[in-house]
């Protein structure tokens, strides 16, 4: 052996300062650990798919002319934007929007002012006169809830809904909480309700009883006087302070008898009428949906909604109000990150062992080092790039393990052969031997590393998606060689001694010293961590007493004898080697053959139990909300007969009419009246003794068949990238007509041949609107002195009501609505 | 409904007609055309790809008008976007790990033995995936059957590079595949073994509590869970193709590499060339000091 050796610089100096690389470590491992706890944890990882969402409002215009006229024009502008994908449209009535698309490498920010722009250069070819200018949004599919706060009590709705207001408020001042929906509660509004019959006896008309109100309920300010050098400012007030103030207004005097609002109109302080339905296992509550903002720490989120919550009612709200938690995003991620963490750690252990096996406890213990080290380097490397933990990256980390060690081995084992048992100081042995392997080290990690690349190119979903999983390989990786020349040395020259057979066994009085002590700190700390230290201790015993022994025996004979049985094998196939070729080619094919006859079936991303039950509820177009909430309730209840309520593996069942009725997937996130949406949460999966949720899956699926008119879907939530509907089939033309006929013979087609496996074939198709079309002759209206405008404003007034003003009290201001009287109102009769 | 004009009421119905109807509720388009969608989710039980194979096939025997286009999408359309990316992932990293192993080696029968080893590395997941008939997953088995060439390769350079140090030391062809094989025997069982054992907890779905476990003596044994069922295809695809590339390292390389020797030496007798071994040889030498 020539006395030049190689060193390889950086690893020399780090053995020369060994305090300077120890305390490094130390530090490695504190910021490690840090960087451990602050990284936001989540399940699966924010995926911000650049898609912007224009929505423009134009009331009064059907869908075909919202296409037309607003549609097109958008639609123009942005197709001619780089990098967008597709693009989609919604034209209701009254109501449109266009999602743009882009490609997944697009910058969502600069998606959005493309859109913008593009919306600005389209409004050249819009109406003017929109009540409010397009919106333009990214949306997120991160924005999702994140835990429903369920409140029910025996206390009237107005106060129920006050202290959902209030839980409303203190959550939305959340940095973590973008917005909180609440869903079943009645919304307070004085009501002025038109007996129609009086008022046109009256000869008054809606738009009268309008500016009346208006022109009353209000504070002008009216300038300043000065008076004895002091400036007094003049308001004039004439809101209104309760319903009885309203009733008692003038709406006209006509021959000199005034008409007040009380002859022609009722006035009641009262509520809306009811537009969300919320029931939690059977009982109405109100649910405050909450929902996370994009990129914030998910578990904070909901420590911190729980701690609120507590605090609400523990100080502020009665006792016997009940406040349930449901739909808690984090105890997934928790369970997930948690159920991986341990994982880990057993896949840690396993190395460990078997590396003990082959190289002996105290260079096992070296080597195994490198994992944790390496990745603390890489919990400090991932904030910077903008990574959350997630199960990707945990999954990598699991990866990694036993690739990680790899380089640690070959640093270790050569500064072991080296070193020589003492035949070469240890520091020059070390320094040798950092320096000999560093190239074939750094070209293994090279080599392993290599196919990871061009999975960084992934592009779409599934590519963001999986994007964690080679980036923490490729830090991990490279964190683990940074590790196996900086650090497995320094440690190999502090501990390696050399083996002598019958050493003293005085050395060992101070071993057990520096274990009782660490025992009582880890007792000191808590109980777990006394235990652990004894666990370490008694498995440092049974090294020290027999287990090296034993290992000696395996690594010197047993071994040995396995090799040698290997070598026979080894020559016995060499001298036949064609054959051998041969074989292995026969046998490729063969395995093909065999996956194809016999396999388990293929699948695009595996699909875990369900945690959660969704079954959505769509009844034809126009139902009406308090409809809609009765035919849920019979479907509720065979939902609940499937799931055997009450069972142990269901955590609860909530059931939402309106609002929050849509897949969180969609792009559609409205409220609509005719929809409606029961969740079957389920618990953790450790804790359902085995029992497969999937099984309630099919037998919900099962129970909802055979409602008549109702549209349901049963889903689980969805694991993993958002991906489309395993049957989807577009219709496309220009033909609307056409369109729709040949969707509809489709259908029929698809449906007759009853193809198994297909849950329930559905059309988005919805040509069944009701509507009551008033068919004006323009001449004859004309001849009265009446325009179209006035007629449907009347109508419009009348039946839809509106918010003609606003009345406040202390907390809150509510609106003032006119309209018909119920009983006149829902009539066509009165036309 | 009436109109309270200056004086006189005036009943809508003397100039409006009033019809009930039917309209369209809303009008959908993608990318300027307009569509009507039909969907539906595949029941569990049933297997995705096989239920949406018969709707296509469905498909193909409807007759639509020409104006009307009629077409599959949705996760079959990402399903086959994703599978054309990973053949290009695969494609591109063999070439990448070519490129590194001719550098290496210098040479190109020895890359070539390497990549044939990943190829046939794939033997073990099919039979794996078909012995216990576990659902192939499309993004995790072929991430996993990518993932897997990384390590695979390291093993088989161990071995190629180690033989061509014993020959460079004038070590006959065959004994220096046999004692090379011996000596590095136990690296490539140890690598490999390292990284199945750190997979197995998750592809079996091992789940224990380790805090519980010293805090209160419970460790909350339970099997199965997301984690599994999410990274379980990877797992077994890694766990599958490594323990057969194992044996093809063991095995198959030596046997390759007897076979290429023997082929040079052929072809060399045939144009009466030496061998030259000398380029591979010096890139190792630092490995001779390591190893003897």
């Amino acid at each position: 052996m020539s006395e030049k050796h190689k060193e390889f610089k950086p690893s020399s100096w780090v053995i020369d300062n060994k305090i300077a690389a120890f305390v490094m470590t130390l530090i490695l491992f504190v910021a490690g650990i840090q960087g451990y706890q602050s990284l936001p944890k989540e399940s699966f990882p924010d995926i911000s798919l650049p898609n912007i969402y224009v929505s423009v409002v134009y009331p009064g215009t059907s869908p075909k002319d919202m296409e037309n006229l607003i549609v097109r024009p958008i639609e123009k502008e942005c197709k001619s934007i780089a990098g967008v994908k597709k693009i989609k449209s919604n034209s209701l009535q009254d109501y449109c929007n266009v999602v743009v698309e882009f490609n997944s490498n697009v910058n969502i920010d600069v998606a959005k002012q493309k859109v913008k722009d593009a919306v600005d250069r389209a409004k050249t070819d819009l109406p003017k006169d929109f009540p409010k200018d397009p919106e333009i949004i990214d949306i997120n599919f991160s924005d999702l809830p994140v835990m429903q706060v369920n409140i029910s009590g025996d206390y009237d709705l107005n106060k129920l809904k006050k202290y959902a207001d209030d839980a409303k408020e203190k959550l939305e001042s959340m940095k973590e909480i973008k917005k909180v929906d609440i869903i079943g509660a009645l919304e307070r509004e004085i009501q002025i309700n038109v007996d129609m019959l009086k008022m046109q006896s009256a000869q008054i008309s809606m738009t009268d009883i309008m500016r009346a109100i208006q022109s009353e309920n209000l504070t002008i300010p009216g300038g300043s006087v000065n008076m004895n050098g002091i400036r007094r400012s003049i308001k004039v007030t004439g809101e209104f302070k309760n319903a009885e103030q309203i009733s008692n207004i003038v709406v006209q005097s006509i021959n000199g008898s005034p008409i007040y609002l009380k002859n022609i109109a009722e006035v009641v302080d009262s509520f809306k009428e009811q537009e969300s339905f919320a029931r939690l296992d059977k009982k109405n509550v109100i649910t405050l949906n909450i929902i996370k903002r994009k990129g914030e720490n998910l578990i904070e989120a909901s420590d911190k909604i729980v701690a609120l919550m507590d605090e609400f009612q523990t100080k502020s709200w009665p006792k016997d109000l009940k406040v349930t938690l449901t739909g808690d995003q984090s105890e997934q991620t928790r369970m997930t990150l948690h159920d991986l963490i341990n994982t880990i750690i057993i896949g840690f252990i396993l190395v460990l062992l078997v590396l003990m096996f082959f190289m002996g406890p105290v260079n096992a213990f070296f080597v195994a080092l490198s994992v944790p080290l390496s990745m603390c380097l890489a919990f400090l490397v991932m904030p910077a790039i903008g990574f959350s933990l997630n199960m990707i990256v945990l999954f990598s980390f699991l990866l990694a393990l036993g690739i990680v060690v790899d380089d640690a081995i070959v640093v270790i084992e050569n500064t072991h052969r080296i070193f020589a048992n003492g035949k070469r100081s240890i520091v020059e042995a070390a320094k040798m031997a950092a320096g000999e392997v560093f190239l074939p080290v750094l070209s293994g990690t090279m080599t392993t590393l290599a196919p990871f690349f061009p999975l960084l190119f992934w592009q779409g979903v599934i590519g963001k998606f999986m994007f964690f999983l080679p980036v923490t390989l490729i830090v991990t990786l490279t964190a683990s060689l940074l590790v196996a020349y900086l650090i497995n040395p320094v440690f190999a020259v502090q501990f390696m001694k050399p083996h002598v057979e019958n050493a003293p066994k005085k050395s060992l009085k101070s071993t057990y010293i520096l274990f009782a002590i660490t025992i009582v700190i880890g007792y000191m700390i808590n109980f777990g961590m006394g235990n652990l230290a004894v666990v370490i201790f008694l498995s440092w015993l049974l090294n020290h007493l027999w287990l090296r022994h034993k290992l000696k025996k395996f690594q010197e004979v047993a071994w040995p004898k396995f090799q040698n049985k290997y070598r026979d094998l080894l020559v016995w196939c060499l001298h036949r080697p064609w054959k051998m070729l041969l074989s292995v080619v026969i046998l490729f094919g063969v395995s093909i053959i065999m996956l194809v006859a016999r396999n388990g079936g293929i699948s695009f991303f595996p699909i875990a139990d369900p945690n959660f039950v969704y079954v959505y509820t769509s009844l034809p177009v126009g139902t009406d909300q308090s409809m809609t909430d009765s035919v849920t309730k019979v479907i509720e209840e065979k939902v609940y007969k499937a799931i055997s309520w009450p069972n142990p593996i269901v955590k609860s069942v909530i059931t939402n009419v309106t609002v929050g009725v849509t897949d969180p997937q969609d792009e559609d996130q409205g409220n609509y009246p005719n929809k409606s949406k029961i969740s079957v949460a389920f618990v953790e999966y450790g804790k359902r003794n085995g029992v497969s949720s999937q099984a309630y899956l099919d037998s919900i699926r099962m129970a909802i068949k055979g409602i008549p008119g109702a549209e349901i879907t049963v889903a689980q939530e969805q694991g993993g990238p958002p991906v489309g509907k395993p049957v989807n089939i577009e219709i496309t033309g220009d033909d609307y007509e056409q369109l729709v006929a040949t969707s509809k013979e489709l259908l029929r087609t698809l449906d007759s041949l009853k193809i198994e496996g297909v849950e329930e074939l559905r059309s988005d198709l919805q040509d069944s609107k009701p509507q009551i079309v008033f068919d004006i002759d323009r001449e004859r209206a004309n001849r009265e002195g009446i325009s179209t405008y006035s007629i449907g404003n009347e109508i419009y007034l009348g039946v839809l009501g509106t918010d003609i003003s606003k009345y406040r009290d202390i907390d809150d201001d509510y609106n003032i609505v006119i309209k018909y009287k119920d009983e006149q109102r829902y009539n066509v009769i009165f036309a | 409904m009436s109109m309270g004009g200056m004086v006189r009421n005036v009943p809508l119905a003397s100039f409006a007609d009033v019809k009930y109807s039917d309209t369209y509720g809303v009008i959908k388009r993608k990318n300027q055309k307009r569509v009507v969608t039909i969907s539906s989710n595949v029941l569990s039980g049933y297997n995705e790809n096989e239920v949406v194979s018969d709707v296509q096939k469905a498909l193909n025997n409807f007759s639509s008008p020409e104006e009307v286009s009629v077409k599959m999408t949705g996760s079959q359309e990402e399903q086959a976007e994703t599978g054309a990316f990973l053949g290009w992932a695969m494609g591109t990293s063999l070439m990448l790990i070519i490129i590194i192993l001719v550098l290496q080696f210098n040479s190109v029968s020895k890359p070539l033995i390497i990549i044939s080893e990943i190829i046939f590395s794939i033997i073990g997941v099919f039979i794996g995936f078909s012995i216990f008939k576990m659902e192939f997953s499309i993004v995790m088995s072929g991430v996993g059957i990518i993932a897997l060439a990384g390590i695979v390769v390291r093993n088989g350079i161990l071995l190629v590079e180690f033989t061509d140090l014993l020959i460079a030391k004038g070590v006959p062809t065959f004994d220096a595949i046999v004692e090379a094989g011996k000596t590095r025997m136990t690296p490539v069982i140890l690598t490999a073994a390292a990284t199945m054992l750190g997979l197995i907890p998750l592809a079996v779905g091992l789940n224990m509590d380790f805090v519980t476990l010293f805090n209160t003596g419970n460790p909350h044994i339970y099997f199965g869970g997301d984690n599994t069922a999410f990274w379980g295809p990877l797992s077994w695809t890694m766990i599958f193709g490594l323990s057969f590339a194992t044996f093809l390292t063991l095995i198959l390389v030596p046997v390759m590499y007897l076979l290429t020797a023997r082929i040079k030496n052929k072809v060399r007798k045939y144009t009466k060339k030496p061998l030259d071994m000398g380029v591979a040889a010096k890139r190792v030498e630092d490995l001779i000091e390591a190893e003897i």
